[in-house]
């Protein structure tokens, strides 16, 4: 049993078996084994190869396989794999050297590898390239299963990798992934943000954990605690299926407040919407208990195709949410590409750094075809019911005057054609910039809500790359630089009497919901499964309480010591939900 | 597409006569007329549709600069220019404050694609401080020019 501490950054607990993505360029490190393991891993080489040569012989009849070269290579494969002295050699190296299967294989096959390639003949040289192949074949069978299986899942199992891209965690077969661990990444990275509001549990910033699995381990992804646990014992099985039927009779009370309002016990009614990415999230929203959709991020729709999409791709997605919430707010921000995220069809320049780069709205307003292509389609989806726009990453007032600009001139071409749409559609921008921050009360005169994108905001209040592991400790909202900018925000929109919201994360973190009421926010915006404990929360507080906690905040000088007592605070309100 | 592809140096205005905002407008239509970029028959209505569009929502963005613009059926070519004035014009601003930069832009009704390269130029121009700043100081064609060729050239 192995037990490795990471970051949780999506709730819920999985026990399953694991598939190792990408593992095929993997390094495998040096591990050493006992001697009364020698026999098991002997075995496990044995059936690496027995596997491996299945694999082959099937390749090697498949239909559709060219013929000539590529037959005559798997050919070859075959020859050495069925030569016992190879297999031998590495049986050897485990008994001799006390190792892994994996690194037994590895590091033979490497060997041989590297002596060919030292050769001066070429066709020689070029047998190098054969023995990496076999080591990856063989890697495979030890590791486990690869990419492409991803999308044809039979079986539950939990997903582990180096890191996975957006799109990688977007395309997940909920019914069979049933969680994610991964060695990069940090609480905001966009895997994060993925797999909560898909719901399925995960842990990050395991560092080196895809090497320690093999196929046969059961791992357990612990979400709440930001935990795996690798080839647990019977106990700790036991124990995480009992902790697993608590927390799902939890659950089943949340679920059955889900529509009580969201009311704190003085009677001060808060908002909760969902943040969603798909459309099919809508109801997700819905069946959680939430009012309406306050974030709906759009870069998907241009993630996933393999072409820029429609003006009619957009429109569809956007009437589905609105007629899914017919009078309820949907608020729809246009896309926010950059950065990590880019469109299939646009290769990116490459920047020296992309986060202060071309991104999100100076990237629309650089191309105002694809932009204009978006506005037309929320323009025409306002005509269905309470559509809002939000436009993201706005650093200055020009760039809120150029945007709006531009939706006015879709509006004429509308007019032109006597299409439909809600002339007075709320206009609204994402605050997650310092200058933002700083100049709400400029802001606010021009736009219509303000919504506090609290990951860039802290990301670039303190200079901190929220992906990276080696830094992501120094990443934290509770820090009073930015709860400084949050309260001039709230005051700011407060003062010129325009809406109000918070998409972040911590929108979604129990421990902060108390100060964020306290500092004057009513409107939340979060990830659909978290929406009936933050109800909960809501409604296990008074906002005297609230308004208390968030003035003794004020006082406070670091983060640690905000971030103790709000959890302390939590704590005392649902312990349930730590 | 840079700015010096479609901004028009015969229709420049380095000091405009006129002191308000329609006035602007229309001095500036017309003197893209005597360059010959649009049809002199057609002044007239162009003017009012650029005011028409202004009236409905300002263009005015702000740090003295409007970018007043309009398809129009009668526009061959994209086609923009230059009007300059010291003292000042309101332009009913976002900002409130005067405008000492007007930009006109004048698209053909049927190319949507080419009005909005030229508009997306025109915005990241006006996003530098030193592009505004050097216009907003210009006193002659020669120096408006220059503003403008130098910040078409690529970054350095």
């Amino acid at each position: 049993m192995e037990i490795r501490k990471g970051i949780a950054v999506s709730p819920g607990i999985a026990i399953a078996r694991p598939m190792v993505i990408d593992s095929k360029d993997y390094r495998i490190p040096r591990r050493s084994i006992l001697p009364s393991q020698r026999a098991e891993e002997v075995k496990r080489v044995r059936k690496a190869f027995a596997g491996a040569i299945a694999e082959l012989t099937a390749l090697e009849a498949a239909q559709g396989i060219e013929e000539g070269k590529i037959k005559d290579i798997f050919a070859v494969h075959l020859r050495f794999l069925r030569d016992k002295s190879l297999r031998k050699r590495i049986t050897d190296f485990v008994q001799g050297e006390w190792t892994t299967a994996e690194y037994a294989v590895s590091a033979t096959l490497r060997e041989i590898a590297s002596h060919f390639a030292g050769k001066d003949d070429p066709y020689i040289r070029e047998r190098a390239t054969d023995f990496y192949d076999m080591e990856k074949r063989l890697l495979t069978q030890l590791l486990g299963k690869v990419r492409e299986d991803v999308e044809h899942l039979t079986k539950e199992v939990v997903i582990v990798a180096h890191d996975l891209t957006p799109t990688q965690t977007a395309g997940f077969n909920k019914t069979f992934v049933k969680g994610i661990a991964t060695e990069a990444g940090g609480r905001t990275s966009h895997t994060a943000i993925v797999a909560r509001s898909l719901g399925i549990p995960a842990v990050v910033a395991l560092e080196e954990i895809a090497a320690s699995i093999t196929t046969e381990s059961t791992v357990i992804i612990d979400g709440n605690r930001g935990v795996v646990v690798i080839d647990p014992d019977e106990e700790t099985i036991n124990e995480y299926q009992r902790y697993v039927s608590e927390l799902s009779q939890f659950e089943h009370r949340l679920y059955k407040i889900k529509d009580e309002p969201a009311v704190t016990r003085d009677g001060i009614t808060v908002s909760l919407l969902g943040n969603i990415e798909f459309q099919d999230e809508a109801e997700l929203v819905k069946e959680s208990g939430g009012e309406g959709i306050g974030l709906y991020r759009t870069e998907f729709l241009y993630l996933y195709g393999d072409s820029e999409p429609t003006e009619q791709d957009h429109y569809e997605a956007y009437a589905h949410a609105v007629r899914t919430f017919e009078t309820k707010p949907v608020v729809i921000r246009t896309m926010d590409l950059g950065a990590d995220k880019y469109p299939h069809s646009r290769p990116h320049a490459v920047e020296s750094n992309p986060v202060l780069g071309l991104r999100s709205i100076r990237f629309c307003l650089q191309n105002l075809t694809m932009f204009k292509n978006q506005l037309h389609a929320i323009l025409r989806a306002s005509a269905l019911g309470d559509i809002q726009i939000m436009f993201p990453l706005i650093s200055n007032l020009q760039e809120l005057r150029q945007a709006k600009m531009v939706l006015r001139d879709v509006m004429e071409d509308l007019d032109e054609y006597g299409v439909p749409y809600n002339p007075d559609v709320p206009v609204g921008i994402m605050i997650e910039t310092p200058s933002a921050a700083l100049t709400a009360s400029l802001l606010a005169a021009d736009c219509d809500f303000f919504s506090i994108g609290t990951n860039d905001l802290v990301q670039y209040t303190l200079a901190v790359d929220r992906a990276n592991e080696h830094v992501s400790t120094l990443y934290s909202a509770a820090d009073p630089a930015v709860l400084s900018l949050l309260r001039n925000v709230i005051h700011d929109a407060n003062k010129a009497k325009i809406g109000l919201s918070i998409c972040g994360e911590v929108a979604s973190d129990p421990e902060f919901i108390m100060l964020l009421l306290g500092m004057g926010v009513r409107t939340l915006s979060l990830a659909p499964p978290m929406i009936p404990e933050i109800k909960q929360i809501v409604r296990s507080v008074t906002l005297r309480e609230c308004n208390h906690l968030a003035r003794k905040v004020a006082t406070m000088d670091s983060q640690r010591q905000i971030k103790n007592y709000l959890r302390d605070a939590a704590i005392k309100i649902l312990p349930e939900a730590f | 597409m840079k700015l010096s592809d479609f901004v028009c140096f015969d229709a420049v205005k380095p000091q405009l006569d006129a002191s308000d905002r329609d006035g602007a407008i229309s001095e500036l239509v017309e003197a893209l007329a005597a360059a010959g970029k649009i049809p002199s028959k057609s002044t007239n209505k162009i003017t009012k549709a650029v005011i028409k569009r202004e009236n409905e929502a300002s263009t005015g963005i702000g740090k003295g600069v409007a970018v007043p613009h309009v398809k129009h059926a009668a526009i061959k070519q994209v086609v923009a220019t230059v009007g300059c004035s010291s003292k000042g014009i309101d332009f009913n601003s976002l900002d409130k404050q005067p405008v000492y930069s007007v930009i006109l832009l004048l698209s053909p009704a049927d190319n949507t694609d080419v009005h909005l390269r030229a508009m997306e130029n025109v915005f990241r121009n006006i996003q530098k401080d030193d592009f505004r700043s050097f216009l907003r100081q210009a006193r002659t064609l020669k120096q408006i020019q220059e503003t403008i060729f130098d910040t078409d050239e690529p970054e350095g």
